[in-house]
């Protein structure tokens, strides 16, 4: 049961949609915001802030069963090519944000996850991390920075699905309208899939999916 | 005489590699990052007139551009680029406290390093082969990872992964061919100590990884992953 869910990265069109069905689904949500001055407030790129933002949630929510992780600090106009001037430093930051923010987020709640009966841990992505469906010239570092993402997650799924946990990939569709954002993951975050535990390869839970907002799953 | 550039040619893998090139007639510029190091001076004693030894860190973009200026000294047309130069980073056991303010570091060198040389080079192998040759890893292979803790070298190698996705979507269909290696596991010596474990030497590593980077395919415009026993690898 999928009862007290913590997202991070709730102010954003996606981030708020998912919330907010979350609640719908009858789910207690705490929403911690990555910028301004109200309430849990985290800075992906420290891993001090996730710890106190981490800390500010236990107060409120003790036990954690699922953590949504929302993080997308790139610029989605930047197209930049390899035949065009590169900007090596935000591509670096873009990376911090990006790939190594949710594990920073990760690491930090993981001690109230322990506590939660869920054990499921979803993350907000983009399709542009995928290298096998990938046709574009440029977007260095949104690209890069998801692909590595994707990496991260399946290590820590390698490591944490023992432990029983589970994971979720979900990719925003980027072409659909602000009100459309985050359409579908509380659907595909809370319920459970197949999961027949005679036979390791009779679960869909057995195995890392990037699936996107039409519930298609896509090459990593 | 074909000419090509090699990055962390100072040992290992890339000074392996620079000694196969040098046996098989070409003249290498060997990047130098590691400046107490001797063996790449003992090879030039071995080949003075076909080996050129470049300053090069791939993390910095002026050191490559000056590189590709002292490299444009000598040779009007550049041939190949191999891109070796890599840093390996840390890994975080799972559950347990984990600084990833240093996960940067491998990408940098790994990933946008393969960047940067590209950028740096390409001017000057408009004429030539126009070949661009990446030591990459399964270690970056997202469809078969099987690690248990997330590491930043990993994560570096799938982000180069996607780097020359994006670069072969664009510059293959302009006469560009891409090769990505990845050299099994090799005993390198890294960080300061000497080699530890390892299924392979680096030797053995170069002399499968210098003919895949020479010999031209009939099937250019893919690009596959393959490795020093002529396996190919998913993304």
């Amino acid at each position: 049961m999928m009862k007290n869910v913590v997202i991070v990265g709730a102010g954003d069109a996606a981030g708020a949609r998912i919330a907010a069905d979350l609640e719908k689904r009858n789910c207690t949500v705490v929403r911690v915001m990555l910028q301004g001055e109200q309430g849990v407030v985290l800075d992906p790129l420290s891993q001090e802030s996730a710890k106190a933002a981490a800390e500010a949630v236990e107060k409120l929510m003790p036990a954690v069963d699922m953590l949504v992780v929302n993080l997308d600090g790139t610029d989605a106009s930047d197209n930049a090519t390899i035949l065009d001037e590169l900007d090596y430093q935000d591509m670096i930051r873009a990376y911090e944000y990006n790939a190594v923010g949710p594990m920073r987020v990760l690491y930090a709640f993981r001690p109230l996850l322990d506590r939660g009966e869920g054990k499921r841990v979803c993350f907000v992505t983009t399709a542009e991390g995928s290298n096998h469906a990938c046709y574009e010239f440029g977007g260095f570092g949104r690209h890069m920075s998801k692909a590595a993402l994707n990496m991260a997650v399946n290590q820590e799924f390698n490591g944490m699905r023992p432990e029983g946990y589970t994971m979720r990939m979900y990719c925003k569709d980027l072409a659909s309208p602000a009100e459309k954002q985050g359409a579908y993951a509380a659907e595909y975050f809370l319920r459970n899939r197949s999961n027949e535990i005679e036979s390791y390869k009779h679960s869909d839970e057995n195995r890392l999916v990037l699936r996107d907002a039409y519930a298609r799953e896509l090459p990593w | 005489m074909k000419t090509v550039f090699v990055t962390g040619a100072d040992r290992n893998i890339g000074l392996e590699i620079s000694r196969e090139f040098l046996r098989r007639g070409w003249f290498v510029y060997a990047g130098r990052y590691i400046m107490d190091l001797g063996y790449l001076d003992e090879l030039k004693a071995e080949y003075p007139e076909t080996m050129q030894i470049v300053d090069a860190d791939v993390a910095s973009m002026e050191s490559l551009k000056a590189a590709a200026e002292a490299v444009k000294q000598t040779t009007g047309t550049l041939d190949m680029v191999v891109h070796n130069a890599a840093a390996f980073g840390d890994h975080a056991p799972n559950a347990q406290a984990v600084d990833f303010s240093r996960f940067w570091i491998p990408y940098n060198v790994n990933a946008l390093g393969a960047m940067r040389l590209v950028q740096a080079f390409m001017p000057l192998m408009q004429q030539g082969m126009k070949r661009l040759c990446f030591v990459s890893s399964e270690a970056g292979v997202v469809s078969v990872a099987h690690r248990t803790e997330v590491s930043s070298y990993c994560m570096s190698k799938t982000a180069l992964n996607m780097a020359l996705r994006l670069m072969f979507n664009q510059l293959q269909p302009e006469g560009w061919t891409f090769r990505l290696f990845h050299p099994g596991w090799v005993r390198s010596a890294k960080d300061g100590r000497p080699a530890r474990g390892g299924k392979f030497e680096p030797w053995e590593a170069a002399a499968s990884a210098v003919p895949q980077f020479i010999e031209d395919r009939e099937w250019e415009d893919r690009m596959v992953l393959i490795d020093n026993e002529d396996a190919a690898w998913p993304f």
